[in-house]
């Protein structure tokens, strides 16, 4: 257990950040603060610089409350018109799919119902036409009878 | 490295020009910087990640009253910077192995386990990551990790316990027992 904490301990040892850093971070405090207008910060709340900060001190940044656990997300501006866009269009599929699911459903239903009614209506006509059938068998039956009288 | 730098002692709240503000930079960036990039393995993001803390470090500075304060308060955004910002990439997340491995920054102990314990830690839980990193990199007790994490001490011991077992196994699986 021993062994694994001191090997921790020398994977996880600190690094030095690439050279420059620390002046990339000063010049980023004194850039003027057109990138919030955009696009907001890369990562966090929104940054407001001060007005001159080589001679500002500390009590003129703007009072904000400290940061919680749970921040905003930094590239959601720029993402979230596609997201938006994205959850439009497959409201509007889903729509659309579920209006030609129910048109399909009652073209089905009313032609089913048609073939019904045709089957009954021939269902009927043979019913006629064997009640037909059988009025002119009697007929061509009787006047032998007579006959033979 | 391993020791946090001394700071530049801030009179008071409203004693805190920009010179100060560089001083505090220039000795905590290894910090900051170190907690990103063996959270995300990503060198670039972890630059970003420490550049917006110690901009919002600016923002907040005459609400820090204490050197340990300040400490304390890059440490807690940073982190919680870091998790979130694994949380939001995690959907286009590639495997640890197309990862560029970190230059090695240690000149003792064994390279090729210490590579394989950075994938390894890189690839616990978010929230089980920042505790391990927080104990190895800051040396950490756990009742200062929960400060920082806003969590219960009893969760820190047993995410601390969970990950080094987990470590433990996979080290063993992939390089052997002999050396842990």
């Amino acid at each position: 257990m021993k062994e694994l904490d001191h090997e921790l301990t020398n994977a996880l040892r600190r690094e030095d950040p690439p050279a420059g850093f620390a002046e990339r971070v000063l010049r980023r405090v004194g850039e003027p603060p057109h990138a919030e207008q955009t696009w907001g910060p890369p990562l966090g709340g929104p940054i407001r610089l001060k007005p001159d900060p080589t001679t500002v001190k500390a009590t003129t940044a703007v009072k904000a409350p400290l940061p919680s656990a749970e921040m905003s997300g930094p590239p959601a501006p720029a993402r979230l018109p596609f997201v938006q866009w994205a959850a439009a269009a497959a409201l509007v599929a889903a729509m659309a799919g579920g209006i030609n699911y129910v048109a399909m459903q009652k073209e089905r239903a009313e032609g089913e119902a048609a073939g019904v009614r045709v089957a009954l209506a021939l269902h009927i006509a043979g019913n006629k036409l064997q009640l037909v059938q059988t009025k002119i068998n009697q007929l061509h039956e009787q006047p032998d009878k007579n006959s033979n009288q | 490295m391993g020791e946090p730098a001394p700071l530049p002692v801030i009179e008071a709240a409203d004693e805190a020009p920009l010179d100060d503000f560089a001083d505090i930079v220039r000795h905590q960036q290894g910090m900051v910087f170190s907690i990103a990039l063996h959270f995300l393995r990503d060198r670039q993001a972890a630059e970003e990640i420490a550049q917006d803390v110690f901009l919002h470090l600016h923002q907040h500075l005459d609400l820090l009253k204490s050197p340990e304060h300040v400490v304390f308060w890059l440490r807690k955004v940073t982190t919680h910077r870091c998790i979130d910002f694994a949380r939001r990439r995690k959907w286009s997340q590639v495997s640890l192995d197309d990862v560029p491995e970190l230059p090695a920054a240690t000149a003792t102990g064994d390279p090729l386990l210490q590579r394989k314990l950075r994938q390894l830690v890189a690839s616990l839980p978010e929230t089980a990551r920042a505790v391990v990193i927080l104990r190895y990199q800051e040396d950490l007790t756990p009742t200062e990790i929960a400060e920082v994490l806003t969590m219960p001490v009893a969760t820190v011991k047993s995410h601390l316990q969970r990950s080094l077992a987990m470590l433990r196994e996979k080290v063993v699986r992939v390089i052997g027992d002999a050396r842990v």
